[in-house]
């Protein structure tokens, strides 16, 4: 059991290679974890970086975390919950003989925007509950991955978050936890949490000054989207002219 | 590689944008429509959210306007007064329109009005192209010559009688106004530019002379789709500068495609692969109101459709 969950995360995000640098600096990090803990007891320490940016160019988006467990013979487990969104479910119903997509509820429900549950074990995860996290699941908005978490006999653990790229910015909060599923007399014991962080996925560079302008200075953005518009077309029409 | 869409939140791959949209692009030179009626569902099936793809695809449209009527303009085959006219009908007609689009959302049965408007218009639109074209093919193999009949109806009889020198034509000025509301209306309902509607209304309704039809109707689409594009931009936040830079830079390049590509077939023949592509698109529809998708589906932000 974790006597004092230490809370060092650092949370990376890379376009698909791996990135030496932070990675360099997560293993220092660790080293320097492992160094301050009383290595007797083995200290249940995770590191992560808290903050994410997406550019213009930026793809699929990884999330890395790295830690130790005092118990690795237990499974380790990890939530990923995303910034809220309002949602709306529809279902296809038949109407008048023809097939329409209604609102199950009026009101829009508002859900995590992503979610995403990783374990240490290669046991399936729990099924999707009902239609609606079958319809998540579905669109990439439920990750569950078994497996994705490698848990060494050592304690220490890696895991890497493989969120869409089409995953919102906003505040992510992870919460890392033990897993007793499957262990006698688990059914009613809380989960033993490891480690609660958050981490941020902020815009930057162009895409933050487009996605701020069209917010503050909507009239003079949707201005500038016409007069590129009309621009665009003049521009064309020229190109046509000159090779006639 | 892929691309960060700051307004879609989401990374796409530009090329597939770009691909998409040099094949509209080339629609529009090819047939003097704005392809908006084809652009909404390709980028719904590209994952794009509907409110997004509906107003951003109005640059393009826009753009695709600008530079097939200034070529027609150049040629004198643009009505201008004509055209004005049109516009302030539509201009009209968008803002009913959006009002309805609004009383449609809050009962809740705005997906299947859209659905069913789609159907009849592309359906009916696509038929009578189909029918119309193949007896004036018919008719030029049979070595008669084309001529578009013209009836005299009530509406020769309507007031505010004027001249239109370039359509050589003497009408009332309220039939064109009519037809700018009727599609003004339809185009903020189906968030389309509408040129698909206002040609054969032009040369059916108006009996406006073919050659000039589709620089008049280009250029009026100018003004729908700017109104559209700013009103998006104001009022939902929705236009994608990133996502319009990718199909403007597609629409460029398939619009010289799609004028090299019309010198290859007659007018005719023109309209015989539009109507087959509108039935097309049409029939598409109609499979997925009889069939439907996943039984439970859900959508972020505004839910579905976000027109107008």
């Amino acid at each position: 059991m974790p006597d004092r969950p230490l809370r060092h995360f650092r949370w990376s995000r890379r376009l698909l290679a791996l990135s030496p640098l932070p990675l360099a600096l997560l293993t220092l990090l660790m080293l320097l974890a492992f160094a301050a803990a009383p290595r007797a007891q083995g200290p249940d320490v995770a590191a992560v970086e808290s903050q994410v940016s997406v550019g213009l160019f930026s793809g699929k988006i990884i999330v890395r975390t790295f830690g130790s467990t005092a118990s690795p013979d237990v499974p380790v487990r990890l939530e990923l919950i995303g910034p809220p969104r309002e949602v709306v479910f529809t279902q296809s119903v038949r109407r008048f003989g023809v097939k329409v997509n209604e609102p199950i509820d009026a009101a829009p429900q508002t859900i995590p925007a992503i979610r995403a549950e990783l374990s240490s074990t290669e046991r399936p995860m729990r099924p999707a509950e009902g239609p609606l996290e079958e319809a998540m699941i579905r669109d990439g908005a439920l990750l569950l991955l078994p497996g994705a978490i490698k848990l060494e006999p050592t304690g220490l653990f890696f895991a890497e978050i493989p969120l869409p790229a089409s995953a919102p910015p906003g505040r992510y909060s992870i919460l890392i936890f033990h897993d007793h599923t499957g262990t006698a007399g688990a059914a009613d014991a809380e989960p033993v949490v490891l480690a609660a962080e958050t981490f941020e996925i902020r815009q930057r560079g162009f895409v933050a000054l487009v996605s701020h302008g069209a917010k503050d200075y909507a009239f003079l953005y949707g201005l500038l989207c016409v007069l590129v518009a009309l621009s665009a077309g003049w521009f064309t029409e020229r190109v046509f002219r000159n090779r006639r | 590689m892929s691309m960060y869409l700051p307004i879609a939140e989401m990374a796409t791959n530009p090329f597939v944008i770009v691909f998409f949209g040099a094949l509209v692009g080339a629609m529009s030179g090819m047939f003097g429509v704005g392809g908006g009626f084809l652009m909404a569902p390709i980028l719904f099936f590209l994952g794009i959210p509907p409110s997004v793809a509906v107003s951003t695809e109005a640059t393009q449209i826009c753009a695709a306007s600008v530079s097939g009527s200034l070529a027609h303009f150049r040629r004198g085959n643009l009505d201008i007064k004509m055209g004005v006219l049109l516009t302030g009908g539509g201009l009209l007609g968008s803002t009913v329109g959006v009002f309805v689009f609004r009383w449609l959302v809050s009962t809740g049965s705005v997906d299947l009005v859209i659905q069913i408007f789609y159907v009849l218009f592309l359906g009916g639109v696509g038929g009578m192209m189909l029918v119309e074209s193949l007896q004036a093919i018919l008719r030029r193999r049979a070595g008669k010559a084309v001529s578009l009949r013209r009836r005299h109806g009530f509406m020769h009889g309507l007031p505010f009688r004027t001249k239109f020198p370039r359509s050589k034509l003497y009408i009332s000025a309220l039939l064109p106004i009519t037809v700018g509301v009727g599609v003004g209306f339809l185009s903020a309902i189906m968030g389309v530019g509408g040129g698909f509607i206002m040609v054969p209304a032009m040369i059916y309704l108006l009996g406006m002379p073919t050659l000039v039809v589709v620089g008049t109707s280009l250029f009026t689409i100018i003004f729908v789709t700017a109104n559209n594009t700013l009103q998006h931009a104001w009022f939902n936040g929705t236009v994608d500068l990133v996502l319009a830079g990718l199909l403007l830079l597609g629409g460029v390049i398939g619009a010289q495609i799609g004028v090299r590509l019309s010198g290859r077939f007659n007018a005719e023949q023109l309209r015989v692969l539009l109507a087959i592509i509108v039935l097309a698109v049409c029939i598409k529809i109609l499979m997925d109101l009889l069939v439907g998708g996943p039984a439970v589906q859900f959508s972020f932000g505004q839910g579905g459709g976000g027109h107008a």
